[in-house]
């Protein structure tokens, strides 16, 4: 499953008037189109609608607003008007006409992650 | 719930650290700091937050191990488990939830001070699980981590501690591991002195905690409705009236 299909039943969300500052983890996926400062360490699937500030691990990430941090992911999708700053450690890459990335890239990386993560 | 996308906190999913903001907020996961929403604060049946939370409303099915406030109502229904203290003007508890703690139905006149959130405490790896919340936090530092002046701190804040024969003979095996990770006793005047310089609860046989049988904490607690004079100011909508049938008898 890639960043840009989420279907996950119980899809954490953060709307867009909400900010958590802190430590986010556990084995569901989010979407973020709120503001979240800190850490992210998902099992799962981030979509950053909003603005994500701290380092950010999952298996999945898809990033439509700005995120600002590091990068660990089996899968990372910059999409059209997305903008990522920070370096960026994964497996598959995508980055769509329309986004940024500012930072290094490297995929050529065992990946601290579990299951679910080679390809 | 307001008409956008109420924010979650799915089931298995964990939060170290403090959420604020806008709009309505479910949590069904576990949140380890304080919540501040300007809508509706749900804390699912199999959650967990260990923080002071504060919303417009509050109902609580899942575990809560800190202070609820709330500008117009917290419900406890019977799901729910609360180790702390409930202020808002209307509060509804449904038999069978579990609470330990003091009621306070009366409206908040300034927003109450939450937890402080340490980041030192919350790094990426080696989290080890938070510590309890210091008095001086709780008592004076702001969400933001910003110094409340003393004298804005609302009246509700200070507590009595709890009677040490309530931990021992609590007999609930979930709310005994809440007890343990107890912070410790915050420096208050005690509960006499409370009900003394409080002289809006109707009256203590009501509105005390003992109404609760601390054996079994099964509480046919029902909170009386709030002194005329202490009524909320009429901007508050009224919510969530206290039901006549989970009245306490009086007499």
């Amino acid at each position: 499953m890639s960043a840009r299909e989420v279907t996950s039943d119980a899809v954490g969300y953060v709307g867009p008037g909400l900010v958590v500052r802190g430590r986010v983890s556990g084995d569901g996926d989010l979407r973020c189109d709120g503001t979240l400062e800190g850490s992210v360490a998902l099992e799962g699937a981030l979509v950053v609608g909003g603005r994500v500030v701290g380092p950010v691990r999952a298996r999945a990430v898809a990033v439509e607003g700005r995120l600002e941090g590091a990068v660990t992911a089996g899968e990372l999708n910059v999409l059209a008007g997305g903008r990522l700053v920070g370096d960026v450690r994964a497996t598959r890459i995508g980055l769509d006409d329309g986004g940024s990335i500012q930072g290094t890239v490297d995929m050529d990386v065992d990946l601290p992650l579990g299951e679910g993560d080679a390809r | 719930m307001s008409k956008q996308k109420p924010s979650l906190i799915p089931a298995g999913v964990r939060v170290d650290g403090e959420i604020e903001g806008e709009g309505d907020l479910i949590v069904a996961g576990h949140v380890e700091g304080p919540i501040r929403v300007d809508g509706t604060l749900v804390i699912e049946e199999g959650a967990l937050v260990r923080g002071h939370v504060h919303g417009r409303t509050v109902t609580l099915r899942g575990a809560l191990k800190g202070d609820a406030y709330a500008d117009e109502a917290i419900q406890v229904q019977a799901t729910g488990r609360l180790v702390g203290d409930v202020t808002a003007p209307r509060v509804r508890v449904v038999p069978g939830a579990k609470f330990a703690g003091q009621v306070h139905v009366q409206a908040l006149e300034v927003a109450p001070p939450l937890r402080s959130y340490d980041p030192a405490l919350h790094t990426f790896t080696g989290l080890p699980s938070p510590e309890p919340i210091s008095p001086e936090l709780a008592r004076g530092v702001s969400i933001r981590g910003e110094p409340i002046p003393v004298d804005t701190i609302p009246a509700p804040a200070p507590k009595a501690p709890k009677p040490a024969s309530e931990d021992d003979e609590e007999s609930n095996a979930t709310t005994q591991q809440f007890r343990t990770a107890e912070p410790p006793p915050r420096e208050r005047p005690s509960r006499r002195r409370e009900i003394e310089t409080a002289p809006t609860q109707p009256g203590p046989a009501e509105a005390e905690p003992e109404a609760v049988d601390p054996e079994t904490l099964e509480p046919a607690l029902t909170i009386p409705a709030p002194a005329p004079k202490r009524r909320p100011p009429a901007r508050m909508p009224r919510v969530g009236r206290v039901r006549g049938e989970h009245r306490t008898p009086r007499g």
